[in-house]
């Protein structure tokens, strides 16, 4: 699922990319959710998407490496493969 | 004096320069031992910026990356370095990533003792697998891959089908049973708020807005399947790291920075 080209959508994207994001998560939740629609298709993103949104309420060393970025913890979870 | 001066500054200037400092490698090389790698991916791309090429620089950028997920350009890379330990960082590249044709072409090139090794790594995910891989290796390898490898399955502590399952019975005791109390509260109340919601609109016959409430609950219900096994994996997989570095480590030294084994 691609978002649709737009004048909106370039400048959230500009905005987004220069902000500092305060994403617990990296990438971030929006991030993740374009590449999973990419490669998976829009449904799964979707399904992804909350499951990560759930991740993000769990996270802590159990479930995930954490790094130092923009001077804050934030926890790592590159999306994976599709099934 | 100022001819002396002048020497001295010569002298500290060529032994600063990265370029011809034999030091750099091991350095580099030990950023990516150190699990740094960014910092040596960094290191790496202002080394050939500067200096130009060269291939143990290209090789400990390929993993950096290969290690920071950024696949294609590491692989692409990978692909035209014409070193041995090139075909050892590629053949694991291409295991770990699960593509067993790719890898499999990759690993005929090596010598038998690296094929032996990159095999068993390919066979971790599988005890038995594992257990028999582990014998075709040379050596004294042989029997500490696998203790590493009974380490590795025994470090495994929840079963993702199980939490799965757990989920799709009641939302949210699959995060529960996964290790946490926050995701399984969250799971619940909105699983709880949007089926309740969907009933309760059926019940009044909205039935337009008992389906728009309904694909969000499906949306939710299956979103805590997933995570809840999602969990579980990650939960085995944070616990099993240790011990499978250790085992790369053991088996493919090369993906450790190590680039004479």
């Amino acid at each position: 699922m691609q978002p649709a080209r737009s004048t909106v959508v370039a400048i959230y994207r500009a905005a987004g990319d220069d902000a500092p994001s305060r994403c617990k998560m990296v990438p971030t939740d929006s991030q993740a959710f374009a590449i999973r629609g990419e490669r998976c298709g829009g449904v799964r993103a979707w399904y992804w998407g909350v499951s990560r949104l759930l991740l993000e309420q769990a996270n802590s060393s159990k479930f995930a490496t954490a790094i130092r970025l923009d001077d804050r913890i934030r926890w790592i979870d590159v999306p994976g493969p599709c099934d | 004096m100022r001819l002396t001066i002048a020497l001295l500054l010569v002298a500290a200037t060529a032994s600063a320069d990265p370029c011809t400092d034999a030091q750099v490698t091991p350095r580099l090389s030990a950023l990516v031992h150190a699990r740094r790698f960014a910092d040596a991916h960094h290191a790496a791309t202002d080394l050939r910026v500067q200096c130009g090429e060269q291939d143990s620089w290209r090789l400990l950028d390929d993993i950096a990356l290969l290690r920071l997920e950024d696949r294609p350009y590491a692989l692409a890379d990978l692909v035209t370095l014409h070193v041995p330990a090139a075909d050892v960082v590629l053949a694991w590249a291409y295991v770990t990533n699960g593509d067993d044709q790719a890898a499999h072409a990759v690993v005929q090139r090596l010598p038998p003792p690296r094929q032996a090794a990159l095999l068993a790594l390919a066979a971790l995910s599988d005890e038995d697998d594992f257990a028999a891989a582990a014998t075709r290796l040379p050596g004294d390898l042989a029997p500490r891959a696998a203790a590493l490898g009974r380490r590795y399955h025994a470090a495994r502590v929840k079963s993702p089908a199980f939490a799965g399952v757990l989920s799709a019975v009641l939302p949210g005791s699959g995060q529960l049973y996964s290790g946490s109390l926050q995701a399984a509260a969250v799971t619940f109340v909105l699983n709880s708020l949007f089926i309740g919601a969907t009933v309760e609109l059926a019940r009044d016959k909205q039935y337009v807005t008992a389906a728009a409430a309904g694909t969000a609950a499906s949306f939710f219900y299956i979103g805590g399947i997933i995570n809840a096994a999602d969990l579980s994996r990650r939960r085995n997989r944070v616990a099993q790291e240790p011990v499978a570095d250790e085992l790369e480590e053991l088996l493919v030294p090369e993906v450790g920075g190590t680039l004479t084994p």
